[in-house]
C-alpha cells in the first residue's frame, strides 16, 4: 500500500478523517441531487487540499460514488423514481463505450473530440437552463408516456457515448446520462437523476475494483470520503423531494458549464506545455488558478 | 488481507446486492431479467480481465 503522509499538515489522523468526511458529505449531496458520481468534487478535494496522490484520490472517489449510489438506492422516494429497465440497458452500453473511449484516447490525440464535447456540454447546459413550455416533471418512471421508437433507439448510442466520454476524458457518465434521459427520452428530471444514480453504482464498481486490486487505495481517505458520500447521498435523497426540478436543472447546467470550462482549461494547458500557445499573462493565470484550484490548507492546519 | 481493505472490498461489491435484488424482483419480466444478468456478466468479465491483467 502506498504511503500517505497522514500527518503532513500537522493534523492528527482522526481530525483529517473528519474533515475529509465533511467534504464527502458535500460531494454526496450533489451526487444524489444531480445524478452524478461526485468525482469532480472529490478528486480535487483529496489531491489539492489533503495531498492524497492522484491515483489514490481517483480510486477513493470511485468507491465513494459506489456508496453514494447505494444510499440513493436505499432511499425509498428516490428508489421509486428509478427506471430500472432503462438503467440496465444503459449500463451495458456504457461499459462497452468506456472501452472504446479508452482505446481512442490511447491511440490518438483527442483534443478536437474534447473541444467538441465541451461545446456539446455548453449546448446541453443552455437547454437545461431554459424554462420549459410544457412540463413533464410529475410522476414516477412508470407513469410517464412511452417515448417514440426513434428516441428509444438512440439510447444505446447515448450509453456508448457516455461510456466513451468517460474513457476519453476521465469524467463520469452522469453528466451525459442525466441530460440524455431528460432531453432525449423526455423523462422527468428527477427520474433522470435517480436512474443515473443507479447506473453510476454499477459502472463505478469495476473501476473501483481495479484500484483496490492495484493496492493504490489508501484506507483512511477512502473510507472517510466514502462514508461521507454515503451520508451526503442520504441527505441529498431526502431533500430531493423538496427541491423543484427547475432548481435541479439549473444546478446541472452550472455543473456542465464547469466541466466544459475545465476541459477547455485542460486543452489550453496541454497546448501551452507543448509551446503551441504563448505563455499567458500572470493575471489570467492567477484567475484560472483560483477557478480550478481549491485553496490549499495553510501548513499549520 | 487487512480489515480496512476487506471493508473497502465489501463496499465496492455492494451494488451486486442491489443488482441481485432487482434481478429477483423482475423474475416475471424476462427482458429485465436478461438485462440484469447481462450487466452482472459484464461486471464479472471486467473483474476477471482486471485480475488476469494484474
Amino acid at each position: 500500500m502506498a504511503a500517505w503522509p497522514e500527518k503532513a499538515r500537522g493534523m492528527p489522523s482522526l481530525g483529517l478523517a473528519l474533515v475529509i468526511f465533511a467534504g464527502g458529505i458535500a460531494a454526496g449531496v450533489i451526487a444524489a441531487l444531480l445524478g452524478v458520481g461526485g468525482g469532480i468534487l472529490m478528486v480535487p478535494l483529496l489531491t489539492m487540499v489533503f495531498g492524497v496522490p492522484v491515483p489514490s484520490a481517483q480510486g477513493a472517489s470511485l468507491v465513494a460514488a459506489v456508496l453514494a449510489s447505494d444510499a440513493a438506492c436505499l432511499w425509498p422516494s428516490k428508489r421509486s423514481l428509478m427506471d430500472v429497465s432503462q438503467a440496465w440497458s444503459l449500463c451495458l452500453a456504457t461499459t462497452f463505450g468506456a472501452t472504446i473511449g479508452a482505446m481512442v484516447a490511447l491511440r490518438s490525440s483527442p483534443e478536437i473530440l474534447q473541444a467538441l464535447f465541451a461545446l456539446l456540454l455548453i449546448y446541453t447546459a443552455v437547454q437545461l437552463a431554459r424554462p420549459k413550455r410544457r412540463s413533464n416533471e410529475a410522476g414516477s418512471a412508470r407513469q410517464q408516456p412511452k417515448p417514440s421508437r426513434l428516441r428509444l433507439a438512440l439510447m444505446p448510442l447515448v450509453g456508448l457515448f457516455a461510456g466513451a466520454s468517460s474513457g476519453l476524458l476521465g469524467i463520469g457518465g452522469g453528466v451525459i446520462v442525466v441530460p440524455a434521459l431528460h432531453l432525449i427520452l423526455r423523462k422527468p428530471f428527477k427520474v433522470s437523476t435517480a436512474t443515473s444514480n443507479l447506473i453510476i453504482g454499477v459502472t463505478s464498481l469495476t473501476g473501483a475494483f481495479t484500484y483496490w486490486l492495484s493496492g493504490r487505495l489508501l484506507p483512511l481517505p477512502t473510507l472517510a470520503v466514502a462514508a461521507g458520500a454515503f451520508v451526503g447521498a442520504l441527505i441529498g435523497s431526502a431533500i430531493d423531494r423538496r427541491l423543484s426540478s427547475r432548481v435541479l436543472r439549473i444546478g446541472m447546467a452550472i455543473l456542465l458549464t464547469y466541466v466544459a470550462l475545465q476541459i477547455g482549461n485542460t486543452i489550453l494547458g496541454a497546448r501551452r506545455q507543448m509551446g503551441a500557445l504563448p505563455v499567458e499573462p500572470a493575471p489570467y493565470a492567477q484567475i484560472r488558478g483560483l477557478l480550478w484550484t481549491p485553496i490549499p490548507l495553510p501548513p499549520h492546519h | 488481507m487487512t480489515l480496512p481493505r476487506a471493508i473497502i472490498l465489501a463496499v465496492i461489491a455492494s451494488p451486486l446486492l442491489i443488482l441481485a435484488r432487482d434481478a429477483y424482483n423482475s423474475r416475471s419480466d424476462p427482458r429485465q431479467l436478461l438485462l440484469a444478468l447481462g450487466v452482472l456478466l459484464t461486471i464479472l468479465a471486467n473483474v476477471a480481465v482486471s485480475i488476469s491483467l494484474r
